[in-house]
């Protein structure tokens, strides 16, 4: 069938990875079109959408992002939502409820904007550690990607090199922009850890700080950063959108990839999707990107199975969709005596990262503890009313719950396990294509880390902070940070693409992103994409230069 | 040049904030409690009247309206409990929430003060086939705090402009 397309660089999916590949090559000269399978929705109508929700709703940040039916993703408003699209199994599910928008921008939308690189040990817990898989690179390769990341994306964070992750190591470029300042609460945690030997570190974040950035206003602490940024303070995709544009980039939005279809030397020759009338299209290319994250991306592969391709695309090792990985979360809600205040600056904005380094890694997982710095005025007030009170006595609870109450959290590192599995499940979507089916167990390694190390942990910091009560969930929950399911690696045999995150078994498709994580890490994942996203795009253009 | 030029802008603004305005009363005046006759007029100023013992702050007649609506249809008899609860009022000669709830014994009046107070504070009626959202900044839930806290998504601050201080619970604010 002839495509009704053609572009150099064909990209399925407008999140940062996507966006950040585009305009590098749009930049060295290259025409590039983008699919999204969802709508492009202004931000003003997902402010909007968010102010009108009901106070109960606004801590589901996918509330504000209504799914179109070609293009559905996550709802958690009822538990019959929750179940609708993603099809999840295994002892740990609740913890695999990924979290993403299938809008233009996608996940950016409603990321925190938090970019803690991963350590020189992260990278090699195999032969460190002796457990989970060695990167096929050090730290040094990784390093230039992620100073160039941090620039295109605008992220500050400190200048002195004790306060950066990782602590005391050489970077090639300085942040762009210095920290944000800490609120009230941010500072308490910071002084009281360090009584503990944890230290909370000012995090560095994609957000602007004192000062704009790429067309973009600095942060005023709107306290939004999600669901989403009211002043585009924060980097999102959506800020890139029509910069891209601008450069001569095409986004076809509506547009759901539903096939990769491969020639017979072994390249991909056509992204085939639907409309939301449902007619089939194609577009051909020299170069084809799937960067429409850890899920959608394998499941995309899986679907495009074929004669040629008969456990899908990508797949002769047979590890597409497995090692399906996140940081497994424990939240603990803590009352206190003293006002704490959180809620003054972003969202979030420090972390402390040295309790997920260190030899015990060799028995359990290693973690980040936070603190959330959200305003727990509508908890407080919606706490107080169902009380029962009024008048003075209304008032004061109000400000005290805002005030004396918090939520730590500690998000675990994962290993790659190939039984964490995406397959394609028998119930199928509004197109008639079928959902992810997700098996989820968050592992004997992250167990161990919750009883042995982090839940003791978590209740001595939540006692030195003052707590007078203290609850902490009683199941592992998702911290959205989609990785692994098109794993990286130097084998064929065990790996789905090579360290440009190029498929081992087409030389003309990538697969950038969380999916190709070799492990997890304990931070943030986003700024790692973005960096092998980088160093993804350097490969396709020298590839597209040279043949 | 330049002056006329600010002075255009400024106009402008004015204009366009002014046609804003003029858009928010053709709209309130559309919708379904404004366009009502005087008695309806009427039990709204008694719902405020109500309001303003449960609620000892300001209160914005707007907001007021909405909640009155939202309420009269989500409650049955909405508008003789509203009559029940000024009676009451006015026979005890309560002046205030503190003197009027410990008095108020009927469960039925009683809950529906409580949920009058609620939609003030929350912004929000919770209905059988749905919520009201009512209203966002001008939730009284969000006053107790604004000495330190945002309303989220909007700002308090100049970029990077706070600080570490924690500042005491007893300093409420005025609202």
């Amino acid at each position: 069938m002839p495509s009704d397309l053609n572009s150099d660089v064909v990209i399925v999916g407008t999140g940062v990875v996507g966006c950040l590949i585009a305009e590098q090559a749009l930049d060295a000269g290259f025409s590039v079109l983008m699919l999204e399978a969802g709508p492009r929705v202004s931000r003003d109508t997902i402010v909007e959408n968010y102010r009108n929700l009901a106070p109960t709703l606004r801590n589901h940040w996918n509330a504000p992002y209504p799914p179109k039916p070609w293009a559905p993703h996550l709802e958690t408003r009822t538990p019959d939502e929750a179940s609708s699209y993603l099809d999840l199994t295994g002892p740990n599910a609740k913890a695999y409820e990924q979290g993403y928008v299938r809008y233009a921008g996608g996940a950016t939308w409603h990321w925190a904007g938090i970019c803690w690189r991963m350590t020189p040990d992260d990278l090699r817990l195999k032969s460190l550690y002796g457990v989970g898989r060695d990167w096929a690179f050090s730290y040094d390769v990784l390093e230039p990607y992620y100073a160039r990341a941090e620039h295109a994306m605008g992220v500050c964070g400190p200048g002195d090199p004790a306060l950066q992750w990782p602590p005391n190591t050489a970077r090639s470029r300085p942040y762009p922009m210095g920290p944000i300042p800490f609120g009230p609460g941010e500072q308490r945690l910071t002084d009281v850890a360090a009584t503990l030997g944890m230290q909370n570190l000012p995090a560095p974040q994609a957000r602007n700080s004192g000062v704009s950035f790429d067309g973009r206003p600095p942060c005023c602490g709107n306290n939004n950063c999600f669901p989403v940024c009211p002043i585009a303070a924060k980097y999102d995709a959506a800020t890139a959108l029509p910069r891209i544009e601008a450069k001569g980039g095409q986004i076809i939005t509506n547009a759901v990839a539903y096939r990769v279809e491969t020639n017979s030397q072994k390249k991909v020759a056509a992204i085939h999707y639907f409309d939301s009338d449902k007619n089939s299209h194609s577009v051909a290319g020299k170069i084809f990107v799937l960067a429409c994250n850890g899920i959608e991306t394998p499941k995309l592969l899986l679907l495009s199975a074929d004669e040629k391709n008969p456990s899908g695309v990508a797949n002769s090792s047979d590890q597409v969709g497995r090692n399906m990985m996140d940081q497994p979360k424990l939240v603990a809600d803590v009352e206190m005596t003293e006002p704490l205040w959180t809620g003054v600056g972003p969202v979030q904005s420090s972390s402390i990262m040295n309790t997920s380094q260190g030899e015990f890694r060799r028995d359990y997982a290693g973690a980040m503890f936070r603190m959330e710095n959200m305003a727990r005025s509508t908890l407080g007030g919606l706490a107080a009313l169902e009380k029962g009170l009024y008048g003075k006595a209304l008032d004061q609870e109000i400000r005290r719950l805002s005030a004396c109450t918090a939520r730590l959290t500690v998000e675990h590192e994962p290993l790659p396990l190939p039984f964490n599995r995406l397959t394609l499940s028998d119930k199928q979507d509004w197109l008639g294509l079928s959902r992810p089916r997700i098996h989820y167990d968050v592992g004997d390694y992250v167990r161990r880390s919750a009883e042995q190390y982090t839940i003791p942990l978590l209740k001595k910091l939540a006692a030195a902070l003052g707590a007078t009560d203290i609850r902490i969930s009683p199941e592992f929950l998702h911290s959205d940070h989609i990785m692994g399911g098109v794993i990286m690696g130097n084998d064929p045999k065990d790996s789905v693409v090579d360290v440009d995150c190029r498929a081992h078994d087409h030389e003309n498709l990538f697969l950038p992103g969380g999916g190709a994580m070799t492990t997890g890490g304990s931070g943030n994942s986003t700024i790692t994409m973005a960096a092998l996203a980088i160093k993804a795009a350097d490969a396709i253009i020298g590839q597209l230069h040279h043949g | 040049m330049a002056l006329f030029h600010a002075e255009l802008k400024i106009n402008r603004r004015h204009l366009l904030l002014g046609m804003s305005a003029l858009a928010t009363v053709a709209s309130f005046a559309q919708s379904k409690g404004f366009a009502e006759p005087l008695h309806q007029s009427d039990s709204v100023s008694r719902f405020m009247s109500v309001s303003k013992i449960l609620v000892p702050h300001q209160l914005n007649p707007v907001v007021g309206h909405r909640i009155y609506v939202a309420l009269n249809d989500v409650e049955e008899n909405f508008d003789n409990t509203i009559h029940a609860i000024h009676n009451f009022i006015v026979k005890t000669a309560s002046v205030d929430v503190e003197h009027l709830m410990p008095a108020l014994t009927d469960e039925k009046l009683q809950n529906s003060a409580l949920k009058i107070i609620s939609a003030w504070y929350s912004g929000v009626v919770h209905g059988k086939s749905g919520d009201h959202v009512i209203a966002f900044e001008d939730a009284l839930m969000y006053k107790v705090s604004s000495d330190v806290m945002t309303i989220p998504s909007y700002a308090k601050s100049a970029p990077n402009a706070w600080n570490a201080t924690a500042v005491p619970l007893l300093n409420m604010p005025s609202f």
